[in-house]
């Protein structure tokens, strides 16, 4: 496993912003279900104690959790840099960033529908997971494809994303959600 | 007494069907790593619910939940759908929130308006 460069650099680009994060939430390494509902749990209780509002709370696990699970099912099984996830608040937004490994084959997948979805309305987007959540078909493990269009659809944003090579079929893929705080 | 208890763990929901008196409770955190083995001995079930009551009665309150988890729900909730119209019954969901929640609820209202379920939202208060 080698340095996280990737994690390093938005850790402190987060820092170096305009308004700056007062707080962050990091998790670096591996993931199961037990570190998912543990880091869910985590994020539920420093949100509470800072008095955000039950609608906000729920809103980022929900998306959170998504994006954990994609990263645990998705991610390269044998990666050669770390997964890391980071929730940042500031008086503004939430922000949630995530990293991690993916194969040359979901990375040309993930380029190509997110490109395809971030460009579509917030009313698209709705009407896209109403139609994937009625008519979408399970795969083998019970997902239909929705967990992209979950996020869009409960953060009403872009997925703002990038994808950099590591080797020949290992890319990391590095993305952010942000949610208006209405804390 | 045909009765399934399924105990809740770290990232799965404590499940109870109880056929007699024709209830489907949920409650807890839901992201089974694999949703569809985590839904099979509820489906499974459900047959057997139908045939000792005409109508369902669902409980449900969840923590928060992934995608996963949402598809087979909806599943359980079309299946349930199917056998009341056959049954002339008209099953109904009980969705539990805890109080200001407004973005489970509009989960639960994406499902009421999918399924057709009858929803009754039901605020928690919390201390």
């Amino acid at each position: 496993m080698i340095e996280n460069n990737f994690a390093k650099r938005h850790i402190q680009n987060a820092l170096d912003e305009v308004e700056p994060y007062s707080d962050m939430f990091i998790l670096l390494g591996e993931l199961n279900r037990t570190i998912i509902s543990g880091t869910i749990r985590v994020i539920e209780s420093k949100l509470h104690n800072l008095g955000y509002p039950k609608r906000m709370i729920s809103r980022t696990k929900l998306i959170g959790v998504e994006i954990l699970d994609n990263m645990q099912k998705h991610g390269c099984k044998e990666a050669s840099i770390s997964s890391y996830f980071e929730v940042s608040l500031n008086n503004s937004v939430l922000k949630i960033t995530a990293g991690n490994c993916v194969s040359k084959t979901d990375s040309e997948f993930l380029t190509c529908t997110l490109n395809k979805y971030n460009a579509m309305s917030v009313d698209g987007i709705k009407k896209k997971y109403l139609e994937q959540l009625k008519h979408g078909v399970l795969s083998e493990t019970g997902n239909a494809g929705l967990g992209l269009l979950s996020i869009l659809k409960r953060s009403e944003k872009k997925i703002n994303f990038e994808m950099e090579k590591i080797k020949e079929d290992e890319f990391y893929f590095n993305s952010n959600v942000i949610l208006d705080n209405f804390n | 007494m045909e009765y399934l208890k399924i105990e809740k763990t770290d990232f799965t929901p404590e499940v109870t069907v109880d056929c007699d008196k024709g209830t489907i409770s949920i409650v807890g955190i839901c992201i089974p790593e694999d949703a569809v083995v985590f839904f099979e001995p509820i489906i499974q079930k459900v047959d057997c619910l139908m045939q000792n009551k005409r109508q369902i009665i669902f409980d449900i309150y969840l923590e928060y939940f992934n995608t996963g988890f949402s598809k087979n729900l909806l599943a359980l909730f079309m299946k349930v759908v199917e056998l009341d119209s056959n049954e002339n019954s008209k099953s109904k969901v009980i969705w539990k929130l805890e109080e200001g929640d407004d973005e489970l609820r509009e989960s639960g209202e994406l499902f009421e308006e999918i399924s057709k379920l009858d929803f009754e939202f039901v605020e928690i208060p919390q201390h």
